[in-house]
């Protein structure tokens, strides 16, 4: 494929997305709008606490989501991959939320007196951590920070794309250079994504629960999170090959290798659960071991944990031990649903039983109403971005390696 | 069939390798054996050979590690029969454990020795159409043929670029 061929491609692809996107653009932002007033009614209401747990939920689902995508872009470029180069701008484009979910966090600040136990009952020892001030000024720093660090690094790669598809001379894709600040960046945007993203797991989740400590919480979310983003990359992938005719692009090989990634990080994040469990189990301490029994034995949380263990881990595992169902994007989108509505859930079951003290699940209009809110957040962060960036890394050089030989390994055996 | 002929080409090229396999396929010719000092993704695909066996060991050995490690367990836990900070003495909780490493371990002996039985490995005798060049820098096609389709085999074999072609004894 000649290179003016594949800015050819991309513009037609952009152009798709141009017309087809003007009816889901106004859908989105309905819901974000509905989302919103439901969330403000009913923080106005008595049901203010429930409307908060759904807030955070959704809050520490989206941004680890964010986060996660980034954190696949930053991989990329460590490691020099080359098959995962067309699907970079579908990772990059959840990194869009990110300035939203900075404004979300200090939104969290208005809603402080119901989300954290320890500002009413405050725990003897902890108070130096578990204060206002010192939470929020922490974590909006590591949030700022991380944030900042994955704006550079996507407007970095996005932005050459434009220049290059604007030159639009055949010539000018294989110059390319390998980007140095992206090169730079991308494995200290790895060791901040560990910490911050443990800092908002212990902050945010575990100390809703002060009593209760868990020291391999913070690598336990921070890789479910990335779990989370690489079926939210898989939906994405599926969903745009068929839409924007990116087939010559996106191909079987792919998904296959998403699907591969999806597995190991599937038995990565049940294998983090399996540890934290076991050793809980051994240790039977009643400060740790009352966060587990509350989850698993006690109504009306257990029938979730089940549902949770069943459809993030043990259904994923299954069906992506099979070869070929890997390569079948519409299957993939299907499962990478079910991983993200599985893992939604899994937020849900870390964050509501230490908070709510109703009999039934909190899990109704409001919940669903916040969550669409922040889904169509997110949807339009992406869209839009998708919109103003070429669809495909035109200014890579390494895109261009990796297409070169997947178009000689064809024409091998078309010969 | 007893006026059953075989026919061993040589090829320098992977090119020349793949267009011969084409048309031996095509023309419905049976290939017995292809030798390659390196492995060939293409050359299995071309000849699309069906799935190796060797996954139904991995499975077997897998299979019967779980069943192996809960056996250990819940066995040498009876005949102790410790109990340890007030836990049931069969307790499913490290049972896991021990079946994942016993299934891991089991599916990777199977898996080893479904590879060996299907190569027929080790073999101690080296047949004699071998070349020993396959090792090192020549493709090989094994070829089962009639004795009187003899002479197109060979020159579907010499056309599509072979060095040589030879009866295999």
């Amino acid at each position: 494929m000649r290179p003016d061929e594949i800015i050819q491609a991309s513009l037609q692809a952009g152009s798709q997305i141009e017309k087809r996107s003007r009816l889901l653009l106004v859908i989105f932002f309905c819901m974000t709008l509905l989302g919103a007033a439901v969330f403000l009614s009913t923080i106005a209401g008595p049901q203010a606490a429930r409307a908060w747990q759904a807030y955070l939920v959704n809050f520490v689902f989206w941004t680890g989501l964010s986060f996660g995508a980034v954190l696949f872009v930053a991989i990329m470029n460590m490691t020099s991959a080359r098959w995962s180069r067309p699907i970079k701008r579908f990772a990059e484009a959840p990194g869009a939320f990110l300035p939203i979910a900075c404004v979300l966090f200090i939104v969290l600040y208005f809603g402080r007196e119901h989300i954290f136990p320890w500002i009413h009952e405050p725990v003897a020892g902890k108070q130096l951590w578990l204060n206002v001030r010192f939470l929020f000024i922490r974590d909006g720093a590591g949030l700022a920070l991380l944030t900042a660090l994955s704006l550079v690094l996507l407007y970095q790669s996005a932005s050459a794309d434009r220049k290059a598809a604007l030159r639009s001379s055949p010539g000018s894709l294989i110059e390319g250079k390998r980007p140095k600040l992206q090169a730079a960046l991308s494995p200290a945007f790895g060791i901040v994504y560990a910490i911050v993203l443990s800092l908002i797991a212990i902050d945010l989740i575990m100390s809703l629960d002060p009593h209760w400590v868990s020291t391999l919480f913070g690598a336990y979310y921070f890789m479910g999170s990335f779990y989370t983003a690489l079926a939210a990359l898989m939906v994405l992938c599926g969903i745009s090959l068929s839409a924007y005719g990116l087939q010559d692009f996106i191909m079987p090989r792919q998904f296959h290798d998403l699907g591969k990634l999806l597995l190991g990080f599937c038995v990565v994040t049940g294998d983090f659960f399996y540890s934290q469990f076991l050793v809980i189990w051994y240790g039977n301490l009643p400060e740790e071991a009352q966060y587990v029994i509350l989850r698993v034995r006690n109504t009306p949380w257990q029938l979730l944990a089940w549902t949770v263990l069943i459809v993030c881990f043990a259904l994923p595992f299954v069906i992506l031990l099979n070869r070929k169902i890997k390569m079948k994007p519409r299957a993939m989108v299907m499962l990478g649903i079910i991983i993200l509505i599985g893992m939604w859930l899994e937020r849900l079951l870390l964050i509501a039983p230490s908070l709510w003290k109703g009999e039934q699940l909190p899990l109704g209009m409001i919940e669903l109403s916040i969550s669409a809110g922040f889904l169509g957040a997110m949807a339009l962060c992406v869209l839009l971005f998708l919109r103003q960036f070429p669809i495909l890394p035109l200014s890579d050089p390494l895109f261009l390696e990796m297409l070169q030989a997947s178009h000689e390994q064809s024409r091998e055996t078309a010969a | 069939m007893i006026d059953n002929d075989r026919l061993i080409g040589i090829f320098a090229y992977r090119d020349c390798l793949q267009a011969a396999l084409k048309v031996l396929r095509e023309k419905g010719v049976d290939i017995q054996a292809v030798y390659s000092p390196v492995p060939l993704h293409e050359v299995e695909e071309t000849l699309s050979a069906k799935p190796s066996s060797v996954r139904y060991f991995t499975l077997t050995g897998a299979l019967l590690g779980i069943v192996a490690g809960i056996f250990l367990s819940v066995y040498t836990s009876l005949q102790w029969k410790f109990i340890v900070g007030g836990k049931p003495i069969v307790s499913y909780v490290p049972m896991v454990i021990v079946a994942f490493e016993f299934c891991i371990l089991l599916a990777i002996v199977f898996n080893l020795l479904g590879m060996l039985i299907n190569s027929r490995l080790p073999r101690f005798s080296i047949p004699t159409h071998y070349d020993t060049r396959f090792t090192g820098d020549r493709f090989g096609i094994l070829v089962q043929c009639a004795e009187s389709e003899r002479e197109t085999v060979a020159a579907i074999l010499k056309k599509s670029g072979a060095e040589e072609v030879r009866h295999a004894t």
